[in-house]
């Protein structure tokens, strides 16, 4: 019997009880949010699917495409040794990854509630995000630079033997 | 029955080129992210017990329902609040570029061809709803609470708190289902090994249909230990910009971008972070002027003056207060021992102190402090900050002061304190 579980389900039968468990306590769970007095109709659930759908399918295309765009763009420097797509990658990943996280504050999304919690407006968050985001590019362009102009050095010197 | 052919694009595994997706950079960035969800979450539940939700008006949760986390909340070490939710939120923080590239590192099996292969196929990828959903859900919720950002329907805690339940769950069957592939992964290929080939010896892992690894692999243009300093780097950046926050001192000034950072750095001996405003919370000076009392009540009842509580023997202490949303402050707080106001009115021993604000809403508006928290000795109605009066926005004429506690159980514009028998 439990063989031919296993051949129609596709797994062992511990692989069903596990999910069965699991998904009964995740349903649980969604079910004591949807109590309409803390959650408005199915929004709570539009988010919790939603923010898989939108990483899936808008922020992973995006940067995949971005990033495919710069490595076309320098095909004609990575010959040269030093990867030039990586002094991209690395300014782009870090500014990227405080704009993902911190946007409402760089945006100003929520100057009221940020202004009735603490007395201050948001001020300067978007200005320091810029700042930060041109330090960080042109650190890794003055690294860029030091990296190739080294590499050339080496080239032109003749090899002790 | 015969599926047809995968159609082109993603559904394809000849569409994913890069050469470092594998079962080997999966089982990596994997083990590196579940050391930080877990810490994540267990400060969570902490966080929750910490609120002492069976006593009084404390809990925030519909009653009822899984809260499997409820003990009585100590008064010792001072920094315990502030400590547990400076890594809850700082940890959440710094991994998100992480759950990033675990996902990044699994992205062609959303697109697996066929879709549903089987029942125990179909079962999985639905609990991977509630694994990617769920954890996506779980840092967005928390990263925008945090900068006070609500640009949904539902009820904040209530959700960020069952999010978890539906995240973790999925988590304890996708780890348990997943470990035999994360040990083969590693038997293979070893754990370090592949993190010492540079960029010109970085090979893609062997192709196996649906292994991850890509069947036709690009040439490379990063390496897998640069990929993981890619990551680190981002997760170093947000790190710096945020702990600040939380951790004070010269770091303040370094949290560029985290909500309580270097833009609450103000001068003068009421210039820390407040989590509401006296305007927000309806409270004035008329309010709070020379007719404001303090009535204290156990087995008697006293009215007090702001004269006669600053005529008693204080206490003073530094203590740091600690909000929810992960920042924290330590001040030079004064003020009268909560002790020497409950021998005042003969406080009945064992009791629960029930503490209520004259701010008029508001869920917070009192609290209620368990035994071990009112009768510690740093334990203050607080009267003066720093050497000075309380500010307003600090909680003028008197607020409390408790080692360890929530900052919103803190409460503000104290009007009544009442020691009841538990």
């Amino acid at each position: 019997m439990i063989a031919g579980l296993r051949r129609r389900y596709g797994a062992s039968p511990w692989h069903l009880a596990g999910h069965l468990v699991a998904l009964g306590l995740a349903a649980y769970a969604v079910s004591r949010v949807l109590d309409p007095r803390y959650s408005r109709g199915l929004n709570v659930v539009v988010w919790l699917v939603g923010g898989a759908v939108v990483h899936d399918l808008v922020l992973v295309p995006a940067y995949s495409v971005l990033d495919a765009f710069a490595r076309r763009a320098l095909a004609h420097r990575a010959a040269r040794g030093v990867p030039a797509i990586n002094h991209l990658r690395f300014p782009a990943a870090i500014s990227g990854a405080l704009l993902l996280v911190y946007f409402p504050l760089v945006f100003a999304r929520a100057d009221g509630n940020y202004f009735r919690a603490t007395g201050h407006h948001v001020t300067g968050f978007g200005t320091r995000w810029l700042a930060i985001t041109g330090g960080l590019f042109a650190v890794s362009g003055l690294v860029y630079l030091v990296r190739v102009r080294a590499r050339r050095a080496r080239a032109h010197r003749p090899r002790a033997r | 029955m015969r599926l047809p052919p995968a159609p082109p694009g993603p559904t394809r595994e000849s569409f994913w080129r890069s050469p470092l997706r594998g079962p080997w950079l999966t089982a990596t960035l994997g083990s590196l992210l579940l050391p930080l969800v877990l810490v994540v979450g267990a400060t969570g539940f902490i966080s929750n017990a910490a609120y002492q939700p069976a006593l009084g008006r404390n809990a925030l949760l519909p009653p009822g329902g899984v809260q499997p986390f409820g003990f009585g909340w100590p008064a010792s070490p001072s920094w315990l609040y502030a400590l547990n939710q400076g890594v809850h939120v700082t940890v959440g923080i710094v991994a998100v570029p992480l759950l990033l590239a675990k996902l990044w590192s699994v992205a062609p099996r959303l697109f697996a061809w066929p879709p549903v292969r089987d029942p125990a196929h179909a079962i999985e990828r639905l609990s991977l709803v509630g694994l990617v959903g769920g954890a996506i859900f779980e840092f967005v919720t928390g990263i925008l609470n945090a900068q006070l950002y609500y640009p949904w329907h539902f009820n904040f805690v209530v959700a960020h708190y069952y999010g978890a339940w539906v995240f973790l769950a999925a988590l304890a069957i996708h780890v348990t289902i997943k470990l035999p592939v994360m040990i083969r992964a590693w038997r293979g290929r070893g754990v370090l090994a592949p993190l010492r080939a540079d960029l010109e010896h970085t090979l893609s892992e062997p192709y196996e249909p649906g292994s991850l690894a890509p069947p036709q692999p690009a040439a490379p243009t990063i390496s897998r230990r640069g990929l993981l300093a890619l990551v680190g780097s981002a997760s170093a950046g947000l790190l710096v910009v945020t702990v600040g926050q939380s951790a004070g001192g010269p770091l303040r000034r370094l949290a560029l971008l985290a909500p309580r950072g270097q833009s609450i750095v103000d001068d003068g001996p009421n210039g820390f972070a407040v989590n509401k405003t006296a305007a927000t919370a309806g409270v004035t000076r008329r309010a709070t002027g020379p007719d404001w009392r303090l009535t204290i009540a156990g087995a008697e009842r006293r009215v007090l003056s702001r004269q006669e509580l600053l005529a008693m023997q204080q206490g003073e202490h530094d203590l740091p207060i600690a909000c929810v949303e992960g920042w924290s402050t330590t001040q030079h707080w004064s003020g009268v021992p909560l002790r020497d106001l409950a021998a005042l009115i003969q406080a009945p021993p064992g009791s629960v102190l029930r503490v209520e604000s004259l701010q008029p809403h508001g869920v917070l508006r009192r609290a209620t402090l368990g035994e071990a928290q009112h009768t510690d000795e740093r334990a203050l109605l607080a009267l003066r900050v720093n050497g000075v009066d309380l500010s307003l926005d600090h909680g003028y004429p008197a607020r409390i002061i408790v080692p360890a506690l929530p900052g919103v159980h803190c409460t503000k514009w104290v009007t009544t304190l009442t020691w009841v028998r538990s």
